[in-house]
């Protein structure tokens, strides 16, 4: 992973003290998880110069932001802040909202300016007043502009929070987009595996002010070491690239990074990088070759873990090729099927949740 | 119109209008400084800031005099500079007034600035601004009904003091001869039309400043 900054920081807040070192990729969205205090929005706040009482190093793209003796206020920093409750300024039109950062900061530029109202689709709203958009409006605006001003970190704390499912669903393809169209690095804050996995590409876990995980979503979500592969929402990540199309059915066969190929909804263009989200609960196992199934992709696996977890579940981590899958099935069937480490397997996958464009 | 009217009148709106601008100068970095710390000793500063509200207008006259007077810590060093006094002058006016009606500018400054709230500020320093900046281009404007607030309060109470003028500006025509004063001075001299005619004014001045700043902010609460 290239990286583009270097972080190691300290601080001592009421209920906890926050101790991380860690380094910011190039480009990508790096995902920082964990249950509300364990200090995750304080981390943000850190990188951004809002907390006071810091103490370590922060470097960022050849430029010291926190060192022994100084520390560069947040105005100077080259970020854009997304907060959890948008703030934008209430006294202004949508329009002198955006404007505020880019006129400060020099970076006035039309074509940005109408390529971010459009990708974010916020033109309609210029001349309103904050008061009267919605939730998912707010934040589309507050994400415009952060954007505006080009900064060379974007930082995002829990932008969908204070959402509920309608507008987060109405944000999360605008959120998608961005991943796809900037190429610089995203901090991203949030506390559900659902967002995570499909914006994050690496991952940091934090307990307690503690980095208890780090390395790529794939294995965040997968690896037994990961705090987040034994949740109710379990899912397996993974990168692939469109193989070819079946123009009579509608199907798109992919290519994983880890050799595996899934068939999927849509013609896709060939080539084109999808991410594939397989949630555990839509996997199931059979011991033998189903040959009369309507589930299309059953693929070969081998049980690598068992991870037990309530009284009438199991979760099991598996290969298949040199992907890792999740499976959630009932203790039952597990019992009943007799199944253990390393057994070979068939995996049918229900459900394949596709995000085009995916780098 | 005679004099005996008019001098007064134009007297106390000078005084209310400087005394204000004043306030509002020296009152907003007070009030903000209020409004964002985190000190222990803040509510003792409230509490001094607060003081002229409950003080008898004597008592601070009182203190003024000596404080102002020729004898006193600022009025013996204003007399050595200018060879003048202060008290019984329009300025040592202007400074007991700005005193006076100290809390009646910074209170309503400082609940306007709390209201704006921390977030804000911190939303315009991500985005490039300086803290001064920040300062005129959210917090202020988003302060704007304190201002007015501020403004009303402290003019309209400057208008009407009269303990605290009596105590160290006297009654010069001109000079220090205030309304209020003027009304004192026209009552005790049974000249009850002048003192009528003085009296509807600030009657009417002061019932139509209170009714501007509600309905503003019976507008704003409506939206």
């Amino acid at each position: 992973m290239a990286t583009k900054g270097q972080c190691s920081i300290n601080i001592k807040k009421a209920s906890f003290k926050l101790d991380v070192s860690f380094a910011i990729p190039e480009k990508g969205v790096l995902g920082i998880f964990g249950q509300s205090g364990s200090g995750k929005t304080t981390l943000l706040r850190c990188l951004a110069g809002l907390e006071t009482k810091v103490n370590g190093e922060i470097k960022f793209n050849n430029q010291i932001w926190l060192g022994k003796r100084k520390s560069l206020p947040a105005q100077q920093r080259d970020i854009g802040y997304v907060f959890q409750d948008s703030r934008l300024f209430p006294h202004l039109t949508v329009k002198e909202n955006l404007e505020y950062g880019c006129k400060r900061s020099g970076a006035v530029n039309e074509a940005n300016k109408r390529y971010l109202i459009q990708l974010l689709n916020i033109f309609s709203l210029l001349e309103r007043m904050p008061d009267s958009l919605s939730g998912g409006e707010k934040q589309r605006v507050a994400i415009a502009r952060a954007l505006l001003k080009r900064p060379q970190l974007l930082l995002m704390d829990e932008p969908m929070a204070s959402l509920d499912d309608t507008h987060k669903n109405e944000i999360l393809p605008y959120l998608e987009r961005l991943h796809d169209k900037l190429n610089i690095p995203i901090v991203y804050v949030s506390h559900s595996i659902d967002e995570v996995s499909r914006l994050c590409d690496e991952m940091l876990v934090l307990e307690a002010g503690k980095l208890v995980f780090s390395g790529t979503i794939t294995d965040a979500l997968t690896s037994v070491d990961s705090p987040l592969l034994n949740t109710e929402h379990s899912i397996a990540v993974l990168n692939a690239s469109v193989v070819s199309t079946d123009i009579n059915y509608g199907l798109s066969t992919v290519s994983t990074a880890g050799g595996s190929l899934f068939q999927v909804k849509g013609e896709l263009k060939k080539n084109t990088s999808v991410r594939l989200r397989i949630p555990a609960a839509d996997v199931s196992l059979c011991k033998s070759k189903p040959n009369d199934s309507s589930i299309l992709n059953i693929l070969q696996a081998r049980i690598l873990s068992v991870v037990e977890e309530t009284a009438s579940e199991v979760l099991l981590q598996m290969t298949v090729n040199k992907d890792i899958l999740l499976a959630r099935i009932s203790k039952k069937s597990f019992k009943q099927l007799g199944l253990k480490f390393d057994m070979p397997v068939y995996v049918q996958v229900k459900g394949i949740l596709l995000q085009q464009n995916r780098i | 119109m005679t004099l005996s009217i008019i001098e007064p009148l134009i007297l106390t709106i000078q005084l209310a209008a400087i005394t204000t601008i004043v306030l509002l100068l020296i009152g907003t970095p007070i009030a903000w400084w209020l409004a964002n710390t985190r000190t222990k000793i803040k509510p003792v500063v409230e509490a001094i800031v607060a003081l002229p509200i409950v003080l008898p207008p004597t008592v601070m006259g009182f203190y003024l005099l000596i404080f102002l007077g020729p004898q006193g810590a600022l009025g013996s060093f204003w007399v050595s500079i200018t060879g003048e006094a202060l008290t019984f002058s329009f300025l040592g006016l202007v400074i007991a007034s700005v005193i006076y009606s100290f809390p009646f500018v910074v209170q309503p400054l400082q609940s306007g600035f709390e209201n704006v709230g921390h977030g804000l500020m911190e939303a315009a320093h991500t985005l490039g601004a300086k803290p001064l900046d920040a300062f005129f281009s959210v917090a202020m404007p988003m302060a704007k009904r304190a201002y007015l607030t501020a403004f009303i309060l402290g003019f309209a109470h400057t208008l009407g003091e009269f303990g605290v003028v009596l105590m160290i500006g006297g009654n010069i025509p001109g000079e220090t001869r205030l309304i209020s004063i003027a009304i004192y001075d026209h009552v005790e001299s049974l000249e009850y039309a002048e003192a009528h005619t003085l009296s509807i004014i600030l009657m009417v001045f002061a019932f139509v400043s209170m009714l501007a700043m509600y309905l503003f902010n019976y507008k704003k609460g409506e939206r």
